[in-house]
C-alpha cells in the first residue's frame, strides 16, 4: 500500500490493527488459480484464510480461500514495522522490541504462508532480544520458535538458548563462531560476549579486537553497534589510549545519538 | 490481429547485444551483465488476417515468415522483398514492411535497418508496431553512430508516454552517459525514477543513475540511491550483482574523494557472493511459483490462456535472467578480498588502524594464495607503520616462509630487516637485508636496504662491513636521500676502528661538503677527537674553542667541553681544565659525560689540594642535577672535600641535612651510605684548632664520638618511624665498627633484625640484616629479609645479596641444584656487584655438592687465583680443591691442597684444623702412618686450636695409630 497516496486510510488501518491482533489489512491474496484478491482485511482460521472484500454496493463481503489454494499473500509494510526499521538504524534495541511486538503477534499465524513477514520481524527482533537480556521477549520467542530456514537466524537463536541452558557449551560455541571475518549474527553476538569477558579480565587489547570485529564485519547489524562501540571505548580507555576512545565516542554520538551508550561513553571519558 | 501472442522467435542481434554491453559494462564493476531491458526483443510482425492478396504472395509470405522464425533472416529478407516486387498490397503489407525491417535489424545492417524502419513509419504512421519501430530505429541510429538522432528519437518516444516510455528513457539515459553527458543522463534517469521504482526499467534506471551520480561527483545522491535500492533488493532488482557493483562504485568515489566514512557506509552495502546467490535463489523460486499459479489459472479459465501464457513467457525470461545472474554471481571471483582491502584502506586513512588490522587478518584465512600473500604483506606493513614491531616481524616471516618467491618477497625482506633493526635484533636484520640485496638486486628497496644494512652492521660494531655497505650505497646513489648520513657514518666507522688519520680525512671532507649538514657539529667534534688521539692537544683545544664559537649550546656541547678539558689537562693548564670540566658537567647531555667531567675536575682539584673548590663544585652539581645517578657520590664528595678543607663540622652538618631530607624514605638507598660517611667523620676527633675542635693549647679532653654522632643525628620534627629508628641504630653500629667495637656493630644489626619488621626497612638494611641473620644461623628469618628485598625493591642494585643469601641457605640445606641456580642468577640477573666473590665460591661448592668435581675445580681454581679475593674464601677454595682431588682418588694431590691451607692460611682456624685432619687421613690411606701421626701431632700441639673438635679427633687418632695417651 502506498502510504503517501492514502495517509488517512493508512493511519486508520494502523489504529485498527491494534485492536484486531490476528486481522491484517489491505492484503493482496494471490491464489494458485491466478486470482488476485485485494482484501480489505484477512484473518486465518485453521486451514482457511477469510477475506473481507469490497463489493459493488460499497459494502463488504466476506469470503474464504483454503490455505492450500493460496500462492502467496502480499502483506503491506505496517507503519510499526517501518518505524522499527528506523529504530534499528538508530541502534535502539528496546524501541525495536516495542515496535515489532504487534507485527510479530499478527504474523505468527501466517508463518507457513508464502509472503509472510515473520522472518523479517525475527531478523529485527532477535538481536534486540539478545541485547535486552532482561526482557520477557526471549521466553515469548522461545515458545513460538520454529526454525526460520535462515541459517543465520537459526544459529543465533540456538546460541541464545545455549547461553541460558548450557553456559559452558555456549562459551565454546562463541569461540568457534567468532572467527576473523565471520559475518553472521551469531558471530556478532559472540564477539559482544567475549569482549565483555575480556573487559572483566582487564584484557584490553582482546576486548578491543572483539568489539571492533562487530563494527568491521557486521556493519549492517546496527543494533549491535552501540554496545560494540561502547565496549571498544572501554577497552581503549583501559589500555590508556584515550584519543582512540574519544574518536569512537564521536562516532557513537554521530551514528547512534539517542542510545544510552552515548551518555555512558561520554561519562567514561570524563 | 493480436500482437501480443508470441508467434515469432525472439532473437536479439549479437551486435545489438554487444552495443548495450558497452553501456552495461560501464555500469558494472562486477562483470555480470543484464541485457534484457536495454535490448528488448525484436519480433517479426504477426501475419495479418488479411494477408497477401494472391495465392503466390501468400505462399511467399508464408515461407519468408517460416524462415524468420527459424532464424534465417537472409531467407526471410529475400522472401519479403519478393513480396514487394510481386506488387502485393493491402493492410497485410504492414507486417511485411515491419518484418522486413526487423530482418535487416537482426542481420546487423543498421543503416539498412534504419531505412526500412523509416519507411515503415512513413507508410504506417499509426501502425500497430509504431512504438517498436521507433524504438528499433532509435537503436539503429545509436548503433550506426547517429547518437544525437537516437537521443532525440528516444526522447520523442518517452514524451509520447505509454508502455515504451520507461524503456526509452532508460536507453536515452544510458546513451547520454555513453556520450559523456552525465548531467543530461542524470536528468533523464531522474525523470525515469521519479515515480518510484515500480518497473524493471525504473530499477535499472536507478542503478544507472547511482553510477552516473557517483561518476559526476554527486556522491551523496549516489549513496541515497544505493541505500534505497538496498532496501528493495529482493523485490525489484533482477540482478543483485549490479547493486554490488554500484556499492563498489559509490564507495570508491567516496574513497577517492577522501570521504572515508561515507566510503565505508557504501562498502557496508556490498553483499557476499553466497548471500546474493541465496537471495537470487529465493527470487527464482518465487517467480516459478507465480508461473505455476498462472498455469493452474489457465487450466481453470480457458479464456485467459493467451494472457497467462504471455505472462509466463515474461516470467520465464525473468527466471532465465535471474538464473544467469546467479550463475554469473557464483562464477565470479569472490569480491571479499577486494572489499576488505578497500575497507582497510578507508579505516587506515582515518587512523583507525585496529579495524584495518582486523580486516587484513581476516583475509589470512583464505584459500586464495594471492589474497593471502597480499594480506600478509599489508598486515606487516601496517604493523610496521604503527610501531607493532614484533607483529610486523612475525607477519613478514610468515610471508617469506609461505611465499619465498612471492612477488613482494623483496618488500617483505625489507620490512623484516628494518623492523628487526627496530627491535634491536641486529644479526637477523643483517641476514634479511643481505638476502634482499643478494636475491633481488633490482628491487626498488635495494637503495635504502643497503643503507640500513650498513647501519645494522655499524650498530654491531662490524665497522669494516658497514663501511663497505656505505661505500656501495654511495656509489649507487651518490645523491641519495641518505648520502650525507652514509658519508658521515663512513667517517665515524673509521674513527671507531681507530683509523684516526683516514677518519680525520673523511670528517674533514664531510664538513667541507656539508658545512651546514645535519652531522656537521658531530663531525667537527670528531675531528678534534682525532687530533686528541694523535696527541695534538693544542690543536684540540683550538678546535674545541672554534666548535663552541660556532655551535654554542648545541646538545653536544658537553662532550666537546669534556674533550676540551682533557686537552687542557694534557697541556698542564689545570686551572682552565677545571673550569671547562665544570661547564661540561653542567651542560652535558648524557649522564656519562656529566659524571666524567665532574670527576675529572675533582681529580685535578684533589691533586691541587683545592678542597673548597671541589666542595663548591659538587654543591653546584647537586643543585643543577638533582636527579643525577651520581648524586650520592656528589654528596659524599661535598662532605669529604669540606672536611678535607678543614671544616669537618660543616661537612657533618651537610650530611646531616641530606640525611634528614631522605631518612624517612624507604626507597632512598643513599641514606645508609651517608650515615656511614657521617659515622666515619664523627669517629675521628677534630684536630685542635679546627672548627669543632678544641683551641690550641687547651688541655685535651676525651672526644665523645657517639655524642658527636647523636648531635648530627638530631632530626628535629622528623617522625621516628621504625625505618628512621633502624637507620639511626645503623649509624651508631657503623660508628662502633669504625671504633673497632665489632660486638656493638653486630648487636645493633641484631636489634634491627629482631625489632623492625622487614616490610619497614630499606634495601640496604634488608641486605645487611639478611647477611647478619645468615651469619648467626637464623636462616629462616634471613630468608624473610632477602625475599622482602627482592619483592619490594625488584630493581635494587643489592639484589645479589638476595641470590647469594638464598643460595647459601639452599647450600646449607644440601640442595645443590637450587643453590647453583641462585648463584647463577646472582651473576646473570643481579650483576653480582657486591657478592661476586661469595657467589663464585658458592657455585664451586654447589657443583662439588652435586658431584660435579671437574666443573667445581674450574670455579674453585678461579676463586683461589683471584688476587683481590685473597683471604678466607681463598682458603676455603683451596681446601675444597683438596676435597675434589680426594673424591677423584688422587690422595697425593689432595694432600698438597690441604697442606697449602694450613701453611698459607693460618688465620682461619677451623679450615686449618680440618685441613690437618684431611691430610693425615690421606697419609693413613696411603699407608704412610708416620706422616699421618706427624700431622695429628702438629694439630694437637697448637694451643690456639685446642678447643676445636678436630683436635680431639687428632688425639684419638694418635692414640690408635701411635699408641699415644689421649
Amino acid at each position: 500500500m502506498n502510504r503517501k497516496k492514502h495517509p488517512l486510510f493508512f493511519a486508520l488501518l494502523v489504529a485498527l490493527s491494534f485492536g484486531a491482533i490476528l486481522r491484517l489489512h489491505a492484503e493482496k491474496v494471490f491464489q494458485k488459480d491466478g486470482k488476485v484478491q485485494n482484501a480489505k482485511e484477512i484473518r486465518r482460521d485453521g486451514a482457511f484464510i477469510f477475506l473481507k472484500l469490497a463489493n459493488a454496493e460499497g459494502g463488504v463481503t466476506e469470503t474464504l480461500v483454503p490455505l492450500n489454494q493460496v500462492e502467496r499473500i502480499e502483506f503491506p509494510e505496517s507503519a510499526a514495522l517501518a518505524e522499527a526499521r528506523q529504530l534499528w538504524r538508530g541502534g535502539d534495541a528496546k524501541g525495536v522490541l516495542e515496535k515489532t511486538s504487534e507485527v510479530m503477534n499478527s504474523q505468527r499465524v501466517y508463518r507457513d504462508v508464502p509472503g509472510n513477514q515473520w522472518v523479517d520481524v525475527i531478523r529485527l527482533r532477535l538481536p534486540a532480544i539478545a541485547l535486552e537480556s532482561g526482557s520477557q521477549a526471549f521466553e515469548d520467542l522461545q515458545k513460538d520458535w520454529t526454525p526460520t530456514g535462515d541459517e543465520d537466524l537459526d544459529v543465533a537463536f540456538r546460541l541464545l538458548v545455549a547461553g541460558r541452558t548450557d553456559p559452558a557449551g555456549a562459551q565454546v560455541a562463541r569461540k568457534a563462531l567468532a572467527k576473523p571475518g565471520a559475518a553472521s549474527l551469531a558471530a556478532g553476538l559472540s564477539w559482544l560476549d567475549l569482549g565483555e569477558a575480556a573487559l572483566k579480565a582487564s584484557r584490553w587489547k582482546d576486548a578491543v579486537r572483539c568489539f571492533l570485529s562487530v563494527e568491521v564485519f557486521l556493519p549492517n547489524q546496527r543494533l549491535l553497534q552501540p554496545k560494540a562501540l561502547l565496549g571498544a571505548i572501554k577497552g581503549f580507555i583501559g589500555s590508556g589510549e584515550r584519543a582512540k576512545a574519544a574518536a569512537l565516542v564521536e562516532e557513537l554520538k554521530m551514528e547512534y545519538p539517542s542510545t544510552p551508550e552515548v551518555l555512558l561513553a561520554a561519562e567514561l571519558l570524563r | 490481429m493480436s500482437d501480443s501472442l508470441p508467434s515469432f522467435a525472439v532473437i536479439p542481434h549479437p551486435r545489438f547485444k554487444s552495443r548495450w554491453l558497452g553501456t552495461c559494462l560501464s555500469l558494472l564493476a562486477g562483470g555480470a551483465l543484464y541485457t534484457g531491458i536495454c535490448a528488448g526483443p525484436l519480433f517479426a510482425q504477426a501475419p495479418s488476417t488479411a494477408s497477401a492478396s494472391s495465392g503466390q504472395a501468400a505462399e511467399v509470405y508464408s515461407k519468408a515468415m517460416a524462415a524468420f522464425a527459424a532464424g534465417d533472416f537472409a531467407g526471410a529478407l529475400a522472401g519479403l522483398n519478393e513480396m514487394l516486387t510481386l506488387g502485393a498490397d493491402g493492410p497485410g503489407m504492414e507486417s511485411v514492411y515491419f518484418s522486413l525491417a526487423a530482418a535487416e535489424f537482426n542481420l546487423g545492417d543498421m543503416l539498412k535497418a534504419a531505412g526500412a524502419f523509416e519507411r515503415y513509419i512513413k507508410l504506417y504512421p499509426a501502425g500497430v508496431k509504431l512504438g517498436e519501430a521507433q524504438n528499433a530505429l532509435a537503436q539503429c541510429y545509436a548503433s550506426s553512430g547517429a547518437r544525437e538522432k537516437a537521443v532525440a528519437l528516444f526522447g520523442e518516444i518517452a514524451r509520447k508516454g505509454g508502455v515504451g516510455k520507461a524503456g526509452a528513457l532508460l536507453s536515452q539515459g544510458a546513451l547520454l552517459r555513453e556520450m559523456g553527458k552525465p548531467g543530461q543522463a542524470a536528468e533523464v534517469l531522474e525523470s525515469l525514477v521519479a515515480d518510484g521504482l515500480q518497473s524493471p526499467e525504473a530499477v535499472q534506471g536507478a542503478l544507472l543513475l547511482g553510477s552516473v551520480e557517483a561518476e559526476r561527483g554527486a556522491r551523496d545522491k549516489a549513496l541515497r540511491i544505493l541505500d534505497t535500492l538496498q532496501g528493495r533488493l529482493f523485490n525489484v532488482v533482477d540482478n543483485p550483482l549490479q547493486l554490488n557493483a554500484l556499492a563498489f562504485d559509490v564507495g570508491d568515489s567516496f574513497l577517492h574523494a577522501g570521504e572515508f566514512k561515507k566510503a565505508l557506509t557504501a562498502y557496508a552495502m556490498v553483499r557476499r557472493i553466497e548471500e546474493l546467490a541465496q537471495l537470487q535463489q529465493r527470487r527464482i523460486q518465487s517467480l516459478i511459483r507465480k508461473m505455476e499459479a498462472n498455469i493452474s489459472a489457465a487450466k481453470a479459465d480457458s479464456s485467459k490462456v493467451a494472457e497467462l501464457s504471455n505472462a509466463n513467457v515474461r516470467l520465464r525470461a525473468q527466471v532465465e535472467s535471474a538464473k544467469t545472474a546467479m550463475e554469473s554471481a557464483l562464477g565470479s571471483k569472490d569480491n571479499l578480498a577486494a572489499l576488505r582491502a578497500r575497507q582497510a584502506s578507508a579505516y587506515q586513512s582515518i587512523g583507525r588502524y585496529e579495524e584495518a588490522l582486523l580486516l587484513f587478518e581476516s583475509m589470512l584465512d583464505t584459500k586464495d594464495s594471492g589474497v593471502k600473500e597480499e594480506a600478509l604483506l599489508n598486515l606487516g606493513s601496517m604493523y610496521a607503520r604503527i610501531g607493532m614491531v614484533q607483529e610486523a616481524v612475525q607477519s613478514m616471516q610468515s610471508y617469506l616462509s609461505e611465499f619465498p618467491k612471492g612477488r613482494s618477497a623483496d618488500t617483505a625482506l625489507f620490512i623484516l630487516g628494518s623492523q628487526q633493526m627496530q627491535a634491536n635484533a641486529l644479526e637477523p636484520a643483517v641476514v634479511a637485508l643481505t638476502r634482499l640485496l643478494k636475491e633481488f638486486p633490482k628491487s626498488s628497496h635495494v637503495e635504502l636496504g643497503r643503507f640500513l644494512l650498513g647501519n645494522a652492521q655499524f650498530s654491531l660494531s662490524l665497522f669494516n662491513e658497514a663501511l663497505e655497505s656505505y661505500q656501495k650505497y654511495l656509489k649507487q646513489s651518490p645523491k641519495g636521500e641518505y648520502a650525507q648520513e652514509a658519508d658521515y657514518r663512513s667517517a665515524l666507522g673509521r674513527f671507531f676502528l681507530g683509523a684516526y688519520q683516514p677518519a680525520l680525512d673523511a670528517f674533514e671532507a664531510y664538513v667541507k661538503n656539508h658545512p651546514e649538514g645535519l652531522f656537521a657539529p658531530d663531525a667537527a667534534y670528531r675531528i678534534a677527537a682525532c687530533y686528541q688521539a694523535a696527541g695534538k692537544s693544542a690543536v684540540v683545544a683550538e678546535r674545541c674553542e672554534a666548535w663552541e664559537a660556532k655551535y654554542g649550546d648545541h646538545p653536544m656541547a658537553g662532550d666537546v667541553l669534556a674533550l676540551h678539558g682533557d686537552a687542557l689537562n694534557a697541556l698542564e693548564r689545570k686551572e682552565e681544565a677545571v673550569v671547562i670540566y665544570r661547564r661540561a658537567s653542567l651542560c652535558g647531555a648524557s649522564d656519562e659525560v656529566v659524571q666524567y667531567a665532574v670527576f675529572e675536575a675533582n681529580k685535578i682539584l684533589q691533586a691541587l689540594g683545592r678542597w673548597e673548590v671541589a666542595a663548591e663544585m659538587f654543591r653546584e652539581f647537586l643543585a643543577a642535577k638533582p636527579d643525577h645517578p651520581a648524586n650520592v657520590s656528589a654528596m659524599y664528595w661535598v662532605a669529604r672535600a669540606t672536611a678535607r678543607a678543614g671544616k669537618p663540622e660543616e661537612a657533618k652538618a651537610f650530611l646531616s641535612g641530606k640525611i634528614r631530607q631522605f631518612i624517612s624514605s624507604r626507597e632512598q638507598d643513599a641514606v645508609e651510605q651517608l650515615l656511614s660517611q657521617l659515622a666515619q667523620l664523627c669517629a675521628k676527633a677534630p684536630r685542635p684548632g679546627s672548627a669543632g675542635g678544641q683551641a690550641v693549647g687547651v688541655p685535651a679532653s676525651v672526644y665523645d664520638a657517639k655524642a658527636n654522632l647523636s648531635k648530627y643525628l638530631e632530626l628535629g620534627d622528623v617522625a621516628k618511624t621504625p625505618l628512621v629508628k633502624a637507620r639511626i641504630w645503623f649509624a651508631e653500629a657503623e660508628l662502633a665498627r669504625l671504633l673497632r667495637k665489632a660486638d656493638v656493630f653486630d648487636a645493633a644489626l641484631d636489634r634491627i633484625a629482631s625489632e623492625i619488621p622487614p616490610s619497614q626497612l630499606g634495601a640496604s638494611l634488608l641486605a645487611q640484616c639478611g647477611d647478619r641473620l645468615l651469619a648467626v644461623g637464623n636462616r629462616k628469618r634471613a630468608a624473610e629479609f632477602y625475599k622482602e628485598l627482592q619483592q619490594a625493591f625488584p630493581k635494587s642494585e643489592l639484589l645479589d645479596y638476595v641470590f647469594n643469601g638464598l643460595g647459601q641457605i639452599a647450600l646449607d640445606a644440601g640442595k645443590g641444584e637450587e643453590a647453583l641456580r641462585f648463584f647463577v642468577d646472582a651473576v646473570d640477573k643481579a650483576g653480582a656487584a657486591s657478592k661476586l666473590k661469595e657467589v663464585t665460591l658458592g657455585q664451586g661448592k654447589a657443583l662439588f655438592l652435586l658431584g660435579k668435581g671437574d666443573e667445581a675445580k674450574v670455579i674453585l681454581e678461579q676463586v683461589a687465583s683471584t688476587r683481590e679475593w685473597r683471604g678466607e674464601c681463598t682458603a676455603e677454595a683451596v681446601f675444597l680443591l683438596g676435597k675434589v682431588q680426594l673424591g677423584k682418588g688422587d690422595l697425593a694431590g689432595a694432600v698438597q691442597y690441604f697442606q697449602r691451607v694450613f701453611v698459607a692460611y693460618q688465620r682461619y682456624d677451623k679450615l686449618v684444623a680440618q685441613a690437618y685432619i684431611q691430610a693425615a687421613e690421606c697419609f693413613e690411606k696411603m699407608s704412610e702412618p708416620e706422616k699421618a701421626v706427624a700431622h695429628y701431632r702438629e694439630l694437637a700441639s697448637k694451643p690456639r686450636l685446642a678447643a676445636l673438635p678436630e683436635v680431639a679427633l687428632a688425639r684419638k687418632r694418635l692414640s690408635l695409630v701411635a699408641g699415644e695417651a689421649p
